[in-house]
């Protein structure tokens, strides 16, 4: 399943009075080819790994914790971050939040992928900035095409 | 599908079957003790929240939802904080059937 396509959803609430109102969406990097994958299940970073990489023809990089996408985001400047919410020491909204950086830059090309997809839960996300949201469990044979669309690709 | 997705596939599916099967020993062995008092209600609720949780969020991508949505409705039910006044054996034998449903979800080795 995927969530945030449309691509504009203006975030209207903030359920827990955090983020900003009115954060702008990243901008689609319109072009696939490289995805870092940051997902601390070391199962489903292999399944993900094996989707993109095969069904896909896509480059993966992965690591299993927020604090090693910090250090890859730049290193290995990716185009899209498939990115964990639920991870151990910081989790996928915080990491988020270091790789936009200071107040006024643009959002970091995000698309989180987590089973917790609430309404208010996804609200939260887009209203972060992230390009959107694919749900757990994914589909191994759709994951890079959900992608692709949710980096304007064609 | 093609070959080496499917190979692929078939090595992580039967990794993450036997991670399954891990899971429901952790979450007995968790259950044991809480019956035994060597631990808290609210240290095994957060315990096999986390569990559940995990196995939620991959087994429908591995083949399995039943086990999936499963897992997904005891987490939630285990969402609400635990009685602290609630019989450990009492309460452990109510989630003790959950996870023998899951057990009986679990596809056998080879499956």
């Amino acid at each position: 399943m995927i969530l945030g396509d449309p691509p504009v959803l203006t975030p209207t609430a903030d359920p827990d009075g955090e983020e900003e109102r009115g954060t702008p969406r990243a901008t689609p990097p319109g072009r696939l080819e490289h995805v870092l994958c940051v997902e601390d299940d070391p199962d489903i970073r292999a399944l993900v790994e094996l989707s993109l990489a095969t069904v896909g023809g896509l480059r993966v990089t992965s690591c299993a914790s927020g604090r090693e996408a910090l250090e890859l985001f730049v290193a290995a400047r990716p185009d899209v971050v498939l990115l964990d919410v639920m991870m151990p020491e910081m989790d996928g909204i915080e990491t988020f939040r270091r790789l936009a950086g200071e107040d006024g830059a643009e959002p970091p090309p995000v698309v989180f992928m987590t089973a917790r997809v609430q309404p208010r839960e996804v609200e939260r996300y887009l209203a972060l900035g992230a390009l959107g949201v694919i749900a757990k469990p994914f589909d191994p044979m759709t994951l890079a095409a959900d992608l692709r669309r949710l980096c304007g690709c064609p | 599908m093609s070959g080496p997705l499917e190979s692929g596939l078939e090595v992580l599916r039967a990794r993450f079957r036997e991670r399954v099967r891990g899971d429901l020993a952790t979450l007995n062995d968790a259950l044991d003790a809480l019956e035994a008092g060597r631990r808290t209600a609210a240290e095994v609720h957060a315990e096999m929240r986390a569990v559940l949780h995990r196995l939620a969020g991959a087994a429908g991508s591995f083949g399995w939802p039943e086990i999936g949505t499963l897992a997904g409705t005891l987490e939630q039910e285990l969402g609400a904080a635990p009685d602290p006044g609630a019989d450990p054996v009492l309460t452990a034998a109510r989630w003790r059937a959950g996870i023998a449903e899951l057990a009986r979800r679990t596809p056998p080795t080879g499956a």
